[in-house]
């Protein structure tokens, strides 16, 4: 085993709530210590760090910058992460596509802020919830919400541990083979990656498929097969086909409809226009008053087909991506 | 004395700064919350049944108590063993949600990545051996384990809906989910041992752990009577709010320097000083549901709550040593709950996990004890069932006048005793967490 330069470490989190830093942690604890591989230098959650000790840090080899982009102060640390660190991840839902705070881009926009406040000034909102992406370049992407143990663990053991640390976790399969086999070789997978699967939910849902077709639409709260048959061919709006793989079908295992917290598979354009075309061509009936009356029983199309990932794959509203450049080694 | 703002605090969930204005030689502190939450703009225009799943950001109870107000919506009664699903669910948060807080309390000493000799910037290892601290993360995951089993996912579940569950569980399910309770409560019970020896007298310790607040009324829900039940510290009840009455009697009262409303109870009033006079103001959470003096209805943590009433200087008031005192009692209470409830018979009884609905309403709502308080949730919805109205009153806000006020006393406790900065921000992060 050749010797490990030990990296510096630095976690993040903007809008959104916790869960990706808990996952973070958890694997220190749960699966093997960071501390062999990885000095955490700047991690406010945990450590205590404050905002300003960031301006006496000159180097982090790996940020894992989590939640989503809603204030000037989150802008403000995105950009002073992203000067200090060679390589910075969006790590979750929220920071990789806006996430559950980006649906606030279907409301009108926020007030401007504490006008005439008597305490400190607070950061100023910004108009939309936007991914790290559009502030900045990503050089991967670890999608979830929150991402899955097996998955984060491929992150670390990729950018931090070189693929030494011993423990492995069942990641691989889910990988897109040339991902898979840099990480098991101790070299950075191409810059741009997903620590995610390239075919849809569907691939790893284990529901049965039988035909893909169904004659009624139906929301949630009606009676369905709780077990066993695909939701979609009952006729539950199901964002498994248009989303990236990797969970292992957690939700639909758990007798619910994806909502596409992975976001969109390799080969989707948009998700919401994948859907449509989806359920298109799965309605069974070519009876013109049928397929208006199904029609109509949509609801929140935005909303159900974007539900994580308005600010960055509705191709209609989406922010432009900052590109990445490789990784200087 | 300089100016001082603290930002970020560890272990908050929302991201929040303290900022501490010289003021002439009489300090004036602000906790300000910094970001919104945005529940209406998340939610308004959803429809209804999704918000189980959304609003699982806010904590994961959020699911159950929004699952409850879609029962109440869908006008549907879910059947026992989906009854005993939720329940057991919420024990698995509580216990994970709680004996999170204790271990960043057994940890904020020492350094939390200890391996390979790492030293802390401040130079010094003091606190719990490493062997404490992953025992604690061991019972984490297990119950992490056990919440994912019952709701799909842990962090965010989703198997919650109206009229029952949607997780079929497996044979292989319900073993596991006796092994993982008597787990829990074998541990909860050594670590309330090891605490009692080793953290609530120790003056390394409790020298960080500040005087509170003077006590405000705290709030909790009695589901056997449906009333939400204001309370003092003489345990006397002052209102009692029926739940339909919850949304017109509890305001929200916003103030230009932080982003996080402060709830009250109208018939009170909203107080002039926010740190001085109580008005309508009011806390949730362990301590609040300690604060009753109802006994507890499993034995363990009944005498761990005698316990707790006996030791000097830790009988409920709103001083942070008892707010981490009630998370054990909580935590064993939990971990003998979750015995009870996972046992196979208590989750297939009668077999059925979902009674779909065939009707529904134009509003539903419900309130439930969570690990971080009383949680409440109302929607008001068109004939298509998409959300046009939402109340949600979540911890934060309901203990935004309690953190304020107790950042305000140990601020000024520090400076009181001439500590430094570092030392002051670290009593003030502790006194914050059991909140």
């Amino acid at each position: 085993m050749r010797p490990v330069r030990k990296k510096t470490l630095a976690v993040f989190t903007a809008a959104g709530c916790r869960a990706c830093e808990t996952a973070l942690l958890d694997l220190h604890y749960q699966v093997n210590s960071f501390t062999r591989w990885a000095d955490p230098v700047f991690w406010p959650y945990v450590l205590g760090s404050q905002l300003t000790d960031l301006d006496r840090i000159d180097f982090i080899d790996v940020t894992f910058f989590a939640g989503a982009i809603q204030t000037d102060q989150d802008r403000e640390m995105a950009a002073k992460l992203r000067a200090k660190s060679r390589i910075l991840v969006a790590l979750g839902s929220c920071a990789a596509f806006g996430g559950l705070p980006g649906l606030a881009n279907l409301a009108p926009a926020p007030a401007a802020g504490n006008v005439d406040s008597e305490g400190p000034p607070l950061p100023g909102l910004l108009e939309k919830v936007l991914p790290l992406s559009a502030e900045t370049a990503v050089e991967y992407t670890v999608p979830g919400c929150p991402p899955t143990e097996g998955l984060a663990w491929a992150a670390f053991q990729a950018l931090a541990a070189e693929g030494q640390a011993p423990a492995r976790l069942s990641y691989t399969d889910r990988l897109p083979r040339p991902m898979a086999q840099a990480i098991q070789s101790g070299v950075l997978p191409p810059a741009g990656g997903v620590f995610a699967g390239e075919k849809a939910v569907c691939a790893g849902c284990s529901r049965v498929k039988e035909e893909k077709k169904f004659r009624r639409l139906i929301r949630p709260f009606q009676a369905y097969d709780l077990s066993g048959r695909c939701l979609l061919e009952q006729g539950l709006i199901c964002l498994g086909l248009a989303t990236r793989e990797g969970c292992g079908g957690v939700c639909t295992g758990a007798g619910q409809p994806c909502r596409g917290c992975f976001g969109k598979a390799e080969a989707v354009f948009d998700p919401g226009a994948k859907m449509v075309s989806a359920v298109a061509s799965t309605f069974d009936s070519n009876d013109r008053g049928e397929i208006e009356q199904m029609s109509e029983r949509f609801v929140d199309l935005a909303g159900t087909f974007y539900r994580y990932t308005l600010p960055a794959q509705c191709a209609l509203l989406a922010a432009e991506e900052k590109s990445h450049a490789e990784p200087d080694l | 004395m300089p100016n001082l703002t603290f930002e970020p605090l560890r272990w908050l969930d929302e991201p929040a700064r303290l900022t501490v204005l010289e003021n002439g030689g009489s300090p004036r502190t602000f906790f300000q919350v910094t970001a919104y939450r945005n529940v209406q703009a998340l939610c308004l225009g959803r429809p209804v049944e999704e918000m189980p799943r959304i609003l699982s950001l806010l904590s994961p109870a959020h699911h159950l108590v929004s699952a409850l107000a879609l029962d109440d919506l869908f006008r549907v009664e879910p059947p026992p063993a989906a009854r005993n699903i939720r329940r057991g669910l919420l024990q698995m948060l509580f216990y994970r949600g709680h004996l999170r807080k204790l271990f960043a309390l057994l940890s904020f000493l020492s350094d939390p990545f200890p391996d390979f000799g790492r030293k802390t910037e401040r130079g010094r290892r003091l606190g719990v051996e490493p062997h404490v601290l992953g025992g604690t993360v061991q019972a984490l995951a297990q119950a992490r384990e056990g919440a994912s089993i019952l709701g799909g996912r842990a962090d965010h579940p989703v198997a919650a809906t109206a009229g029952g569950v949607t997780r079929v569980l497996k044979n292989e399910h319900f073993h596991r989910l006796d092994e993982i309770a008597r787990s829990c409560l074998d541990f909860s019970l050594r670590l309330a041992a090891f605490l009692d020896e080793n953290i609530w007298n120790d003056e390394a310790i409790t020298h960080f752990l500040a005087p509170g607040p003077a006590p405000l009324p705290h709030l909790t829900w009695h589901g056997d009577r449906g009333v939400l039940v204001l309370g003092n510290e003489d345990e006397q009840e002052v209102e009692s709010i029926a739940l339909s009455e919850a949304v017109e009697k509890i305001g929200l009262n916003r103030e230009s320097w932080t982003r996080a409303p402060f709830a009250y109870v109208r018939s009170k009033g909203f107080p002039e000083t926010l740190t001085v006079e109580n008005g309508g103001l009011y806390f949730v959470g362990p301590l609040a549901r300690l604060s009753t003096g109802e006994e507890l209805d499993t034995p363990r943590a009944e005498q761990e709550r005698q316990r707790m009433l006996d030791n000097p200087g830790t009988s409920p008031g709103q001083i942070p040593l008892a707010g981490f005192r009630a998370l054990v009692v909580e935590l064993i209470q939990a971990s003998e709950r979750m015995v009870d409830l996972c046992r196979r018979e208590r989750l297939t009884e009668g077999l059925e996990i979902r009674k779909a609905p065939e009707d529904w309403g134009s509003e539903g709502m419900a309130a439930l004890e969570a690990p971080e308080g009383t949680i409440f949730h109302h929607y008001r919805v068109d004939d298509r069932g998409l959300v046009r109205a939402l109340t949600v009153l979540y911890a934060g806000i309901q203990n935004n006048a309690l953190r304020c006020r107790t950042a305000e006393k140990t601020v000024l406790d520090a400076f009181g005793r001439g500590l430094s900065p570092e030392e002051t921000k670290t009593r003030v992060e502790l006194a914050l967490l059991p909140w």
